[in-house]
């Protein structure tokens, strides 16, 4: 009785799926009938004027009882390039930030002229030679970039903790640049000649005094492996300060694995004299490894090493004795785009449509490995057509005498509009 | 359990069906008239790979503009447009490609570069070269291997899986060689693919794209030939996700063009200085 019950049961359930499964086969669209999209012509330069336009609002919680404060920032960003003739082309990058509240030494408006170059380019590009002022970046680090040597006092605005927002908005040097590229391999020159004695603080200015307060010359030699490992050597030689000797490489490990390296060693500048001592020869490490999950999530670590930097015992007892002086230790650090600690480590991830399409997660944690302190920062970004909106997260934390934990913002929410023209 | 998509099966239809019948029953004549030696040659599979890479690439350097269209539950989700650079480099004789982002506007400028695995992301922005391995995706749902030129024939070892009819990108039935490629090159992007070659051309006619596991990654149906820099070539493929057949990417090829590119644009030095010609 109870198989003949439950047969019709059955028949109906298979019916039901049948006929569900069925509608559902039919609602599915058909691959091979969906259309392209239409073909926009590729064979003119692509546009010579790109603007960036972007609008911040955010809110900071400070530590030692100095409340919250509300921040704001415009930012209107330019670049422009034009082809004068087959081989002569001009380059113009230009940005200028309006924030609140005023960082300290600096002013309201800052504009960073970031590059005004023109180029030349042999007949078939194999070489190239540029003047004026151009961003020449050396290292495949992410965080901290030990022979990217024409770093320091590049950043005039920081509008960001993430180390790709503060790439974006460093200046270039004034330099002469040539370089010619072999099959597996290029060689490069770069001279940059003192043109002004120091830094400027006018918000309008140049700047000059930051990227060529001293002459400078910077020789390369690159070279890929047949296992497609990329090596590069450096020679930096600079006024007042010393020369330096730089190697970088990548490796691919894996389908998902690539590896980087860089090292520099020379004689420097210390971050806080030793013994009488104001230059040294020491070296900088920074060491680190991306693996891609099938997602798309990709996760770097990196092990970073400043040998002109202070130990941590060195540093507390600066604070302890000259609270004024590791102040401006920090910010020299700052300047020029280095860790203040001897070591330290970034973690790094990022995930193109996260959860949902157009949603881009990125975040990244860096812990000073001296004193334990962190700076934690997140971003969610979504990509609308022709402009982003994202909501960015910065927290710092760390006992009282630590780097992070000693900065006055303990955490801020920003909510950023980009449009893109 | 694995998940088949409906596009990806070859069935024996009908016809296809009275074909082999036809073969079968001609099978005892052929054998006896038929010297042994010949009754046992078959097509050279890799023979059929290197004439499907021929007509799928050209041989000479040359620029294609390319346009992805993707597509989620037949809503269109994201497109982009593309100025590829590709070439063979002495050597290896695989293709280096370099592409230049078009559109969107917020990615106009950067650069991705393919040198056998050496892979590149460069942003005019940041000035930054960052090496990428071929798992990282730079565009939606389309891996970096999508929309690069690349020979099959170099990167895997082909043999003859069968002979049958099988459903094109238009929905016609072929008469198509089968190949089963196993990868035998540490540049190779799938470590399997099988793909249909056309019985009579040697055009590819659609591929499905293997994990280690035999998992189905993609399926690609090459289609709309068009007469391209001296041969007749696919200038649109559609690729299927293996995992959710309503993930589905067109990409188109046009506006090709033959073009004097020089083996040392493939390298990380000469990304900043790349001017499109």
């Amino acid at each position: 009785m109870k198989t003949t019950a439950a047969r019709p049961l059955a028949s109906a359930w298979a019916a039901w799926l049948v006929a569900t499964g069925g509608a559902a086969w039919a609602n599915e669209p058909d691959p091979l009938a969906l259309p392209s999209a239409p073909v926009t012509s590729t064979t003119q330069p692509v546009p010579a004027t790109k603007v960036l336009f972007e609008a911040m609002v955010g809110r900071a919680q400070q530590r030692f009882g100095l409340g919250d404060e509300d921040l704001r920032r415009l930012s209107l960003d330019l670049k422009w390039s034009a082809r004068l003739s087959p081989a002569w082309r001009l380059s113009l990058s230009n940005r200028t930030d309006l924030s609140r509240p005023v960082a300290s030494g600096s002013a309201e408006t800052v504009n960073s002229l970031r590059e005004a170059y023109a180029s030349w380019r042999g007949a078939d590009g194999t070489q190239g030679l540029d003047i004026g002022r151009l961003n020449l970046r050396q290292g495949p680090a992410y965080g901290f970039n030990p022979t990217d040597f024409l770093r320091d006092g590049t950043v005039r605005a920081f509008t960001s903790d993430d180390p790709v927002a503060q790439r974006e908005n460093r200046l270039g040097t004034a330099m002469l640049h040539w370089q010619a590229l072999r099959r597996n391999g290029a060689v490069s020159v770069a001279w940059a000649p003192k043109l002004a004695d120091k830094p400027s603080r006018d918000g309008w200015s140049a700047d000059l005094g930051s990227t060529n307060d001293r002459q400078r010359l910077l020789l390369t030699a690159s070279m890929r492996g047949a296992g497609g490992q990329t090596a590069q050597a450096l020679l930096y030689a600079a006024e007042h300060q010393g020369t330096q000797l730089g190697l970088n490489g990548t490796l691919l490990l894996a389908p998902s694995v690539v590896v980087h390296g860089e090292w520099s060693y020379g004689r420097d500048r210390l971050l806080l004299p030793a013994g009488g001592r104001t230059h040294e020869q020491r070296s900088r490490l920074s060491s680190g490894a991306t693996w891609t999950a099938a997602s798309g999530l990709a996760v770097t670590l990196e092990a970073q090493y400043n040998g002109f930097a202070p130990t941590d015992p060195a540093l507390r007892s600066l604070l302890d004795n000259q609270p004024a002086a590791w102040a401006a230790l920090q910010a020299e650090a700052q300047r020029r785009q280095e860790n203040a600690s001897r070591r330290a480590l970034l973690l790094y991830l990022s995930q193109r449509n996260a959860f949902v399409r157009q949603l881009d997660l990125t975040g990244f944690l860096r812990v000073n490995a001296e004193d334990h302190s962190r700076l934690w920062w997140l971003e969610a970004r979504y990509r609308w057509t022709g402009f982003d909106t994202a909501l960015q997260w910065r927290m710092t934390d760390g006992h009282e005498r630590s780097e992070f934990g000693l900065q006055a913002r303990k955490q801020a929410l920003q909510l950023v509009a980009s449009a893109y023209f | 359990m694995s998940k088949t998509h409906p596009y990806a099966r070859t069935p024996l239809t009908g016809r296809g069906r009275r074909r082999a019948l036809r073969a079968l029953l001609a099978l005892p004549v052929s054998a006896c008239i038929a010297p042994p030696a010949l009754a046992q040659a078959g097509p050279n599979p890799q023979a059929l790979l290197v004439a499907s890479d021929a007509i799928r690439n050209p041989g000479q350097p040359f620029r294609v503009t390319v346009t992805l269209t993707e597509y989620e539950r037949g809503q269109q989700v994201e497109a982009s447009t593309l100025a590829s650079y590709a070439r063979t480099l002495e050597g290896s004789g695989q293709f280096a490609t370099l592409v230049q982002f078009v559109q969107p506007a917020r990615d106009t400028g950067k650069l991705m570069l393919k040198a056998g695995n050496d892979m590149w992301f460069y942003d005019p922005g940041t000035k930054a070269s960052i090496r990428i391995s071929p798992q990282q995706r730079l565009l939606g749902q389309a891996a970096n291997g999508d929309i690069v030129t690349v020979n099959f024939a170099r990167d895997y070892k082909a043999s003859l899986a069968a002979e049958e009819l099988t459903q094109d990108g238009e929905r016609k039935e072929r008469r198509a060689y089968k190949l089963a490629l196993a990868a035998s090159s540490p540049d190779a992007a799938y470590p399997a693919i099988e793909l249909w070659v056309d019985v009579d051309q040697s055009s590819p006619i659609k591929a499905r794209f293997l994990s280690d596991s035999g998992r189905l990654l993609k399926t690609a149906f090459y289609r709309r030939f068009e007469n391209q820099l001296g041969a007749r070539r696919p200038t649109e493929t559609v690729i299927i996700d293996g995992l959710n057949p309503q993930l589905v990417t067109i990409v188109r090829f046009s506006e090709f063009a033959a073009r004097n590119i020089p083996p040392q644009w493939f390298q990380r030095e000469f990304l900043p200085r790349f001017q499109p010609e």
